[in-house]
């Protein structure tokens, strides 16, 4: 069995990411705290000095901490059935048992802002939660971008709400947003993405410096520090070691001799564990669609329509046959063998739609595609035996 | 061929999910509008797209357009609701080609003058893509007309739940049904009444609504017969607990119109319905669209789907689906709320813990059931009848 | 007066037959395939016991999943009332009762007099039923009586994490073939579904004293481990599994005198 080589710089940014937590906690005593979902424009909260938490990373980290469990059991005893998504169950039970919950729980919010451009469920979480709270709670309404180009009468309304959360935020605290530090946070926000999407292109190297599972430990900050400096320091640190990497031909799996693509969330309490079967028969799991889902660029000259643009057409949210080609660019790009495809129980915008992916991808890419039945988070639907069984199978086709 | 000269039972026929359809702008195009209801059959085809978690309201209706039950449309409409919903609309555009679908992206917020002006411009926009498909505009004119027909049905459908509400059900087992006239009464009756506003031309059901509600009994061959056939009388359970003077008063939320199961279960538990949150029950009809020749049509078409109580997937922060429902309680004096939620459905599984809770601290009573593609009829009604003894015993001071 | 109650479920069908606020004779039988000729069975059976014929009876009160089935039934009550009533009979002081059968199991909130305040149910899946003991017994080729004890003979607990009795046995034979103890797969099969029984009774409150009811009541293991969940101490009666007939017998005593 080979040595799996890690990346220096995962540490560095999960201890960024320990300390936000640390941080939030204390710094919420003297600023206003947001909880706020994971595609909502934080670039106005961070303006407006506003600190931010999500929920949703949250959950991953109930998830990868195997807390999930427990406090998603804590939720259903209150009446949410087993079915629905396993972040806002772990998230809910953190709620309803801090003491069971990773950092004793989230500290408590002032504000909730949800933006539904990743799902619907959120909508329903966030409604729970200003009535767990009792706190205000303002929802961005972002419409299904049902074909690309998006039509304008999609991008004006998500723009004129734009205008209008920096109102409420102005209302229900005592900050202001100065466009000059918004400026700044926008840049920031444009640099890191940029950033981001230059530590994904690493994948197209053969071998490929980086694995799925190390980006899925390195995407915190993009999600949760986007417009911060933290952030920027986060990834050129990373680009700079995957530069190493490829400088002195090291590949994230040793041997690489198979290259595949994972589409959907992952599975936050198998993080490496999961991928070890495949590291073992030399796959390198080199793109997913998951962290593709931050490369949307924004536009600071024209910030609210900017904001309105990104925020739309984040891959989630927009029609099939966009993310197709999406989907089929990337496995291109990235000379994929192979497609694996998590049909996540909790995610039903990355599932419901994968039977058709998976047929596409074989029709028009020649390309073997599995899929596997698990959940992101909730570790009592994960099937060890059926899995094991359908990888060892799939990597014998390969 | 118009609107207007079309006959009503000739018109093509346009199907739809989700209770934000603005049917009177399909209608006025030259269609009838009718709900796709789920069945318990399933043909096997949605599962090769969709995952084991999905919901059957939306399985269903791909079921049956996979397997060509649905040929007779001319057009399909599904408003933006749930997430079920979206991924449906992308399944059905690449998976049923030769039903052109519309998708009418209804805001999720009801509130303010953003979504409002959203909301319009998506009206205008949706009548440009149906008259693409017809090749003939939809006026004003045709769009008033079908206004006025369409709030011809509401008040009827009021009248059915306001009689509804006041008439005491059959009363627990009535094995063997009267051979004409004397309306049952009950669930099953009624919610097959509504239904059947969603599966004929409005002309010809308002028609039939009036008479049925002007006759003191209806027929029970009429059009209108329940869609289950009755118990058999060698099959008919003895009666459950002797019920109590009054039979339990209940009401019920979810989206489960077409679960005609489970109206049968509450008949024969002895309890009676008095009004619903369902999505396509009383709050459908509770709300007119302003006529008023000078104005607007689509504005006011508008202005109705912002008005309705909110189902779980749309958010006014005033107009709360907790507050209409305790309210109902009360108008009602509900003993209890049954929750029919459709498994795997997310909006309708996190609005019943928060509509569960808001009944907790006011003391009401409530059950969940929840109901699959082929739900168990033993399971239902263990539970329902289970929870009407609950509540039928007699109070303790 | 004589009044009778006959619980017909999906394994086993019990009666029990009350005369003058006395319980006279219970009997517990498998139901087989016919209900209808199980619960005329059953009902003999406990008739025989005593000196009263089945005209003496003057109400019967069916329960049970096959309840529409008990030819002569007066009445038909739902399991839920019924085994509130009867736990009560057997622990006056009861405030909650679970109730694990074959193949469902409930929580009961239970009130003054053995009313019912509030029930969970779960009939849908087979984790938290008897049905989930019956499957790894077989898989592990154990005599279902002796499961409890072996479980509670383990030092440690395996994990068994899934939800599903189907993909919960595949995590059993997984723990065989890496050969963990069979009293610690055991003891970790008892946890699931003590765990998945107590997430469910978790909707109700759970106040003393706790009444454990149904055929798994007398497994000594799901008993102790239900107790750590809940923080709860469990009173398992002696008569556990006929608390539904019981119950019926007394709603239809009730029901004469009323």
């Amino acid at each position: 069995m080979s040595e799996y080589p890690r990346l220096q710089s995962l540490k560095r940014i999960n201890g960024v990411m320990t300390r936000y937590y640390v941080a939030r906690k204390a710094l919420a005593r003297f600023k206003p705290l947001a909880y706020v979902t994971s595609g909502a424009p934080v670039e106005i909260m961070a303006a407006m000095g506003i600190l931010t938490l999500y929920p949703e990373n949250y959950g991953a980290l109930c998830g990868a901490r195997k807390s999930a469990t427990g406090l998603c059991q804590a939720a259903e005893a209150t009446g949410y059935p087993a079915d629905l998504c396993a972040y806002a169950r772990s998230h809910i039970g953190s709620v309803l048992q801090p003491g069971d919950a990773p950092l004793k729980g989230m500290p408590r919010p002032d504000l909730l802002v949800c933006c539904n451009n990743i799902c619907g469920t959120v909508f329903k979480w966030y409604q729970a939660l200003a009535e767990l709270y009792d706190v205000p709670l303002f929802v961005l309404d972002v419409p299904f971008q049902r074909v690309t180009p998006a039509e304008p009468n999609i991008i004006a309304y998500v723009a004129d709400q734009l205008r209008e959360l920096v109102t409420w935020l102005e209302a229900h605290t005592d900050r202001r947003l100065k466009p000059g530090r918004f400026q700044a946070v926008l840049s920031r926000s444009a640099e890191a993405i940029g950033l981001w999407q230059e530590v994904l292109a690493f994948g197209q190297h053969r071998p490929s410096p980086i694995n799925a599972p190390d980006l899925f430990a390195a995407m915190a900050p993009i999600v949760a520090l986007r417009g911060t400096r933290r952030a920027l320091n986060c990834y050129r640190g990373l680009k700079a070691e995957l530069e190493q990497r490829v400088a002195q031909d090291i590949g994230a799996v040793p041997g690489e001799r198979i290259r595949l693509l994972w589409d959907n969330i992952a599975i936050w309490y198998r993080l490496y564990r999961f991928f070890r079967p495949f590291m073992d028969a030399g796959a390198c799991f080199v793109a997913d669609t998951y962290t593709n889902a931050w490369t949307v660029e924004l536009a600071p000259q024209e910030p609210f329509v900017g904001l309105a643009r990104a925020y739309t057409g984040v891959f989630i949210n927009v029609d099939l046959p966009m993310r197709l080609r999406t989907i089929a660019d990337l496995a291109r790009r990235f000379q994929v063998d192979g497609i694996v495809m998590h049909a996540n129980r909790s995610c039903k915008p990355f599932s419901i739609t994968q039977s058709d992916v998976r047929d596409a991808l074989r029709d028009e890419l020649g390309l073997p595609v599995l899929i596997l039945e698990a959940d992101m988070c909730d570790e009592r639907l994960y099937n060890e035996g059926a899995v094991r069984e359908r990888v060892a199978a799939f990597l014998e086709m390969l | 061929m118009t609107p207007e000269t079309t006959h009503p039972e000739a018109r093509p026929l346009l199907g739809f999910l989700t209770a934000y359809v603005p049917e009177e702008l399909f209608h006025a195009a030259g269609f009838t509008p009718v709900f796709i209801f789920h069945t318990p059959r399933d043909h096997g085809h949605a599962r090769a797209h969709l995952p084991g978690f999905t919901c059957w309201v939306a399985g269903s209706a791909l079921d049956q357009a996979l397997a060509g039950e649905l040929d007779g449309l001319a057009g399909m409409a599904l408003a933006q609701t749930c997430d079920t919903i979206q991924g449906l609309t992308d399944l059905w555009r690449r998976n049923v080609p030769h039903i052109p679908l519309f998708h009418f992206g209804m805001p999720l917020r009801l509130d303010g003058p953003a979504a409002r002006a959203y909301l319009l411009a998506e009206l205008r926009s949706l009548r440009e893509r149906v008259q693409a498909l017809t090749g003939h505009p939809i006026t004003d004119d045709a769009l008033r007309h079908s206004i006025a027909l369409y709030n011809h049905t509401r008040p009827l459908v009021r009248r059915l739940y306001a009689r509804a509400s006041v008439l005491p059900p059959s009363g627990g087992n009535t094995s063997v049904l009267p051979p004409s006239g004397g309306d049952r009464g009950g669930a099953p009756d009624l919610y097959a009444l509504i239904r059947s506003a969603f599966q004929k031309p409005k002309e010809t059901y308002n028609q039939a609504l009036e008479h049925h509600l002007q006759s003191a009994t209806s027929n029970l061959h009429s059009p209108f017969s329940p869609l289950l056939p009755p118990p058999s009388p060698l099959h008919s359970p003895p009666s459950p607990l002797l019920p109590p003077p009054s039979p339990p008063h209940l009401l019920l939320s979810g989206p489960a119109l077409a679960d005609s199961i489970l109206f049968d279960i509450l008949a024969q538990s002895g309890a009676h319905v008095v009004g619903d949150l369902l999505d396509l029950g009383e709050r459908y009809f509770a709300v007119d669209v302003l006529e008023d020749d000078a104005g607007d049509p689509l504005a006011a078409l508008a202005d109705r789907l912002l008005a309705l109580v909110p189902t779980p997937t749309k958010h006014h922060p005033q107009r709360t689906r907790a507050a209409h429902l305790l309210s109902l309680v009360q108008e009602r004096r509900a003993d209890g709320v049954v929750f029919a939620r459709q498994k795997f459905c997310e909006p309708h599984g996190f609005d019943y813990v928060q509509l569960a809770h808001a009944l907790d601290r006011a003391g009401v009573p409530h059950l969940l059931v929840e109901l699959e593609q082929a739900s168990q009829a033993g399971q239902l009604r263990t539970r329902v009848e289970a929870f009407v003894e609950m509540i039928s015993q007699p109070h303790v001071p | 007066m004589v009044t009778a109650g006959v619980d017909v479920g999906a394994i086993t069908a019990k009666a029990a037959i009350f005369s003058d606020g006395e319980l006279r004779a219970t009997a517990l039988i498998f139901a087989g395939y016919d209900r209808e000729v199980a619960a005329r069975q059953v009902l003999d059976q406990a008739l025989a016991q005593t000196q009263l014929h089945r005209a003496q009876i003057s109400c019967l009160v069916a329960t049970g999943y096959g309840r529409v089935q008990v030819p002569g039934a007066d009445r038909t009550v739902t399991e839920i009332t019924c085994h509130a009533r009867g736990a009560h009979f057997l622990c006056p002081e009861v405030h909650t009762v679970i109730d694990i059968g074959g193949q469902d199991s409930k929580g009961i909130a239970v009130g003054a007099g053995g009313r019912v305040l509030d029930f969970v149910m779960n009939d849908k899946c087979a984790a938290g039923t008897g049905r989930f003991l019956e499957v790894m017994a077989r898989a592990l080729e154990v005599d279902l009586a002796d499961f409890g004890a072996l479980a509670l003979s383990a030092p440690r607990r395996a994990t068994i994490s899934s939800t599903c009795t189907v993909f919960a046995e595949s995590e059993v034979i997984t723990h065989l073939a890496v050969g963990t103890p069979r009293p610690e797969i055991i003891a970790g099969i008892h946890e699931a579904i003590a765990a998945r029984v107590a997430t469910m009774v978790g909707r109700i409150p759970v106040q003393d004293t706790v009444v454990l009811t149904g055929g798994v009541a007398r497994n000594a293991g799901v008993a102790r481990m239900l107790e750590e969940k809940l923080d709860h101490t469990i009173f398992v009666p002696a008569q556990a599994q006929l608390a539904g007939a019981i119950g019926a017998a007394l709603i239809a005593q009730q029901q004469r005198e009323t």
